[in-house]
């Protein structure tokens, strides 16, 4: 204190002299060089004070000559001051490197949790609706400096809340410069580093349409993180976690070197994951992982940088259930996924994975202005989700609606059916063990190699598995140049191929010897027909045993080439940027069996399709002063259809969408930032119409006996809303967050089905319209708000609460149920007529959070430590504080309708609940 | 310190150490033994029940009935039905589901607990049912409920059919109701010999008749939903087995599987 009040002094004397300077200093993050927009510079003693721009840059100006303490301050990082002589017209601070805050540190870290697991969610199995079952991006992001990210990715991902209504896959995903969207679905992988949380958080992230440096960027925004050597903090930090979520204990640790002299880093993460049970009933839990990398500094303008990680993991998934069977149950969180095998949880339902990943990356300074990055990634390997798969005998799903008290049609037996639910577990759950007496008394004439019929002990119940196995390799290159101080230049280019093979194979034959490798159900269209009845005619009738493939076995294979480009200007006032790319996408089918419903369209390589797709976007951003600022941003793209999506049914055949073509996605977005000291404030609108979408889904029909195959061509749907985020510190250490999101997500067209059905070779219907007209995108609430209330202490503890409404939430629809066919003898006065095409609306709901944490800097405490800094952090989330077990997420119409029963009792919409009162945990030894 | 950081590593590793995760599952062990029941009744016992009244009657009493079944619906020509048969007769036990024969197949012993199910005729072919409708239909045990009546013992007992004669069945066409008997030295008539059982395609039920050299006639109805309803008759002369079952007035064979059949010898002169 006397220092400053003599510095002072000095300043004030010396003001006298009545010369004036300008002083300017650019502020940056330490560790991600990311330059802070937020900052705020002042002169100590006196009124000079400034805040940074959007490039970082602070200017006080009218600065008497003298000597004084400037002093930089940022929300979320420590207090940085220095001495400056001002003793010229314009004193450059030069480049301040701000450390980020321990207190700041200890949040970050503790709610750093890029990672879909540590928030609650379903995993749901495959069967269960496509629409809901790719993952949430906002899951996988985790915290930013952005109050809306960070809301949206910690808070409202409770409620599967999906940023503007995307799914994943209109956001690009980029790992160490490598791209990481699975080109067979478009997901992002973001699963190979869950449970690496340690090492996710330098991460850079653009919602929407703005220029992002790494890549063209998707319609929904770029998602990029850097997890090298040398973006790790030096130190190790070891850390128990324990929880009542899909995983109940984890433990992480993680050791950086930082950059050592030599020009090494290097960093190694571990974390283990487990639950015998997590929160739903018969889910488990047994995951690992792992992440190194090494750096090495070729002087201050290369690096070269090597990385490799993982997850095995393997997890017993939650299955969707009806209304019917929750209540019964009196549990929302009831589980029809599993039974007891000799007294043991057994879940049918799995998903067991594994696809390390290998990258090497370069980053050149070509110069002062220019710098080129070069990633390579090559993985491989495989995810298998397992389920059941039975032959003529009755379905074992305790939930299969011919097993539910409802379909009994006398009072008695409805009664009775209803006592059997709550007091018969084996009735209630899988039966393992009569599944295994089944298969041990199954006895069945198949014809051997000669055509003999021979009498085979035939298992009529399996664990099957369904496996994807890929390979991927992928080149990307960026090259950023800031020509002067107006105009910088982004381009890149990048090759991508993936091989993905699909077949499904036995797990289990439960008790019996062999499983028969051929086609019930169109053994049962085409009676009496051998051929037909083969999966692969060139190995009739084959007799398959546990680990062997059956069912279906084929090869996608694509390549992609991309380049971009992505001028941007900088003036005083305004930024603007357009940007381009151009794409060439190539694939084809190479099936492995030769099916006895198609064989001539089945076995070997399909003809290539092919697609040449453009994307334009631009931008520009008005900065009406230092706080204020308009922003607006449009974007145009074709966008090929995936090879998901692309063939009527990849698993038997060749054969390709109707009028298979690119779709079309336009957006624009506008909005408002304000950013001041104490208040930022965001406000935006958006709007994504996408035309031409073509998606297939595949489903067993109990009607038809047989797996179903919808393709819907000529999809239009239309995205709509606006957002709001404030953060405001109100007093000392208070400070509140608001953040909202309301759209409108509807479709805007009648899109065509085609129906095919795996056991016949027909075209069950085609050009058929599915009226689903401004009927609701399923999938996300389109209305989220939550408020925030948050002290962070100076003694290193902080609490934050977040109360959150969700509403506007619909079930997915049906198509088959918005056809001609579905009400046909219908009047549309009828009510059942109005039950069959009314989407149902989920109820709103509330819910309550915490977040809180303390660190503890243990060299206080043991004064003889000298050497690093020891910290022992603790933190906790709560989520869902007033145990709201109604709340749904998300709920899906069934996707069979009978047209001849229009039972709506047979198919009933199935729904997923948000989990009650669940809690994560952790202590964290950390040296630094 | 130092001891805290020891004793916080030391629990990590020890939670680490013990984080097993158990998913290997040993098989249950192969059981076929018969439940602990004692039968009380027997099956012309609660045909007689039915008999008496004439009407549908639900048993009240605690019953219990041994049976075996002959009869299983696994190539689809019966359905959703079993036929069951004890040393005193056969009957038709009605369940509301398909494919039962995987856990009821021919030559399980079943014990049943007759209380709460009705006995029924249904045009002349005594069953037992779960549940009588209100528009006087009936309609069979829904799975769910099934571990409430059904307790399934051996499986693979031997069941030998009874071999009987056609005129032996017209005489009393009650006598071998829902029973397993085999007809030895029959064939098909000249216009049934060739053709196909039924008709799997258009789902179309077949009824072709069979003589024995006297020219006695039975019936051979077969589903069409039977996974043998295209497949040809034979057109020679040898033995049948099958479902001994009555329609009405009508006399009906009904067929297991075309393994059933063996008329390959001379046909009648």
């Amino acid at each position: 204190m006397k220092k400053i009040l003599s510095l002072l002094l000095c300043a004030i004397s010396i003001a006298s002299f009545g010369q004036t300077a300008t002083v300017k200093g650019l502020i940056k993050d330490e560790l991600s060089q990311k330059v802070l927009d937020t900052a705020t510079a002042t002169l100590v003693g006196t009124n000079f004070s400034a805040n940074t721009n959007a490039d970082g840059v602070f200017t006080i100006t009218g600065v008497p000559y003298g000597r004084y303490t400037i002093e930089v301050k940022e929300t979320n990082h420590a207090t940085y001051s220095q001495l400056i002589d001002v003793n010229q017209p314009t004193v450059v601070v030069g480049s301040v490197g701000l450390k980020i805050s321990e207190a700041i540190v200890e949040r970050e870290d503790s709610r750093n949790k890029a990672q879909v697991e540590d928030v609650p969610t379903v995993t749901l199995t495959e069967a269960d609706s496509k629409d809901l079952n790719d993952q949430n991006i906002a899951s996988a992001i985790g915290s930013t400096a952005d109050i809306f990210i960070s809301t949206v990715s910690f808070v409202q991902n409770e409620a599967h809340f999906r940023i503007r209504g995307y799914n994943q896959g209109q956001f690009e995903v980029f790992m160490n410069g490598v791209p990481m969207n699975d080109l067979y679905t478009g997901n992002g992988l973001t699963s190979g580093w869950s449970g690496l949380n340690n090492i996710t958080h330098n991460r850079d992230i653009t919602i929407g349409l703005g220029a992002s440096d790494n890549s063209f960027g998707g319609v929904g925004g770029t998602y990029s993180l850097n997890t090298s050597a040398s973006a790790q903090r030096e130190g190790l930090t070891v850390s128990y976690s324990n929880a009542n979520r899909n995983f109940r204990n984890r433990l992480m640790a993680t050791y950086s070197t930082g950059v050592l002299k030599s020009g090494w880093a290097v960093t190694a993460s571990f974390s283990r994951r487990w639950a015998d049970q997590g929160y739903v009933p018969g889910t488990f839990y047994d995951g690992y992982s792992y992440h190194f990398s090494v750096d090495k500094h070729f002087g201050n303008n290369n690096v070269l940088s090597f990385t490799t990680y993982g997850a095995p993991t393997k997890e017993g998934l939650a299955s969707a259930s009806t209304a019917e069977a929750y209540n019964l149950t009196g549990n929302n969180y009831y589980n029809p996924g599993w039974g007891y095998q000799n007294g043991v949880v057994r879940n049918a339902y799995t998903r067991n994975g594994f696809q390390p990943e290998f990258i090497l990356n370069d980053h050149w300074k070509i110069n002062s202005h220019s710098n080129l990055m070069v990633a390579a990634g090559f993985s491989f390997g495989k995810v298998e989700r397992t389920g059941l798969d039975y032959t003529n005998a009755p379905d074992p799903k305790p939930d299969y609606y011919k097993n539910m008290p409802s379909y009994q049609t006398d009072t008695l037996q409805q009664a009775l059916a209803e006592q059997q639910w709550r007091e018969n577990v084996n009735v209630r759950q899988l039966n393992w063990d009569n599944m295994y007496a089944v298969n041990r008394n199954s006895y069945n004439l198949v014809p051997n190699a000669q055509g003999v019929p021979t009498n085979i002990n035939e298992s009529l119940y399996i664990v099957d598995g369904r496996v994807n196995d890929q390979k991927r390799f992928n080149l990307n290159a960026v090259y950023n140049n800031t020509v002067n101080e107006h105009i910088s230049v982004q381009a890149g280019l990048r090759y991508q191929l993936e091989t993905s093979e699909n077949y499904e194979k036995v797990e289990d034959l439960l008790g019996g010897t062999y499983w028969v490798n051929v086609n019930q159900y169109s053994a049962l269209t085409y009676p009496g027909s051998a051929a037909a009845a083969q999966n692969n005619l060139n190995t009739p009738f084959q007799l398959v045993t546990a680990g062997q493939k059956y069912g279906y076995d084929f090869i996608t294979v694509q390549h992609n080439a991309t380049g971009w480009v992505q001028p941007q200007f900088h003036f005083k006032q305004v930024d603007f940027f357009v940007a381009g790319e151009l794409k060439a996408t190539s694939y084809w089918r190479n099936g492995l069996y030769k099916d006895g419903l198609f064989p001539d369209s089945s076995y070997g390589k399909s003809p290539a399709q092919t697609f040449i797709n453009y994307a334009f976007k631009g931008g520009v951003a008005y900065n009406i002063d230092s706080r204020n600022k308009l922003y607006a941003n449009g974007a145009y793209y074709t966008q090929a259809p995936l090879i998901g999506d692309a063939y009527l049914s990849a698993e038997t055949r060749e054969q390709l969408a109707p009028g298979l073509r690119s779709q079309q996605v336009m957006s624009g977005e506008a909005g408002y930032m304000y950013k001041s000291p104490i208040v930022k404030l965001r406000a935006s609108f958006f709007v994504t119409q996408i035309n031409h979408q073509t998606q297939t889904t595949s489903f067993y029909d109990d009607d038809l006996s047989t797996y179903v195959n919808y393709t819907l061509t000529d999809i239009n749907s239309r995205r709509l809303g606006g957002e709001v985020a404030l953060d405001a510190k109100v007093y000392k250490g208070f400070s509140v967050t608001a953040v909202g999101t309301l759209g409108n997500y509807i479709y805007t067209s009648r899109p065509n089905a085609t129906i095919t059905d795996d056991n016949s070779s027909l075209v069950l219907a085609s050009n058929q319209p599915v009226y689903e007209k401004n009927y609701h995108i399923a999938g996300s609430p389109q209305l989220a708000t939550t408020l925030g209330v948050s002290y962070h202490s100076p003694q290193a503890w902080y609490i934050d609460l977040y109360a959150n409404y969700y509403g506007n939430n619909w079930v997915s629809v049906n198509p088959a149920r918005l056809t001609t066919a579905a009400v046909s003898g219908l009047e549309p006065s009828n009510p059942l007529f109005q039950q069959i095409v009314a989407q149902e609306k989920l109820p709103g709901a509330f819910t309550l959070d915490m977040f809180a944490g303390y660190s503890w800097l243990m060299n206080n405490e043991f004064p003889k430590m000298k050497k690093y800094k020891y910290y022992m952090v603790f933190s906790l989330n709560v989520t869902n504080m007033t145990n709201n077990r109604n709340f749904i997420t998300s709920g899906f119409e069934q996707l069979s309708f009978n047209n001849v029963t229009k039972s709506l009792t047979e198919y009933p919409n199935k729904y997923i609940y948000a989990y009650g009162t669940n809690y994560l945990f952790t202590v964290a030894f950390r040296m630094n | 310190m130092k001891k805290i950081t020891i004793i916080f590593l030391a629990a990590v590793f020890f939670a680490g150490v013990s984080s097993c995760v158990k998913e290997k599952f040993t098989a249950p062990a192969a059981n076929n033994a018969d439940p602990n029941l004692t039968p009380n009744t027997t099956i012309a016992a609660i045909t007689a029940l039915y008999t008496s009244v004439k009407t549908p009657i639900q048993i009240t009493q605690p019953l219990v009935l041994e049976a075996v079944v002959v009869g299983d619906d696994k190539s689809g020509n019966l359905y959703k039905e079993l036929a069951i048969e004890d040393s005193t007769g056969g009957i038709l036990l009605m369940i509301n589901g398909p494919d039962l024969y995987a856990n009821y197949p021919v030559g399980r012993r079943l014990f049943i607990q007759l209380k709460g199910l009705y006995v029924v005729s249904y045009d002349g072919s005594y069953e037992i049912v779960g549940s009588v409708n209100t528009d006087g239909s009936f309609t069979g045990i829904g799975t769910t409920n099934l571990s409430q009546y059904i307790f399934p013992g051996q499986w693979g007992v031997n069941v030998a059919p009874k071999v009987v004669t056609i005129t032996q069945l017209l005489s009393n066409i009650n006598t071998y109701q829902s029973q397993l008997i085999q007809l030895n030295n029959v064939e098909f008539v000249a216009g049934s010999r060739g053709v196909p059982y039924a008709n799997g395609t258009l789902i179309l039920n077949g009824s072709l008749l069979v003589k024995d050299c006297n020219e006695n006639q039975a019936t051979v109805y077969t589903s069409g939903y039977a996974n043998f309803a295209n497949s040809l008759t034979p057109s020679g002369n040898g033995s049948l087995v099958c479902i001994y079952g009555v329609y009405g007035t009508t006399a009906q064979l009904m067929l297991r599987d075309t393994t059933d059949v063996n008329m390959t010898g001379p046909t009648c002169p």
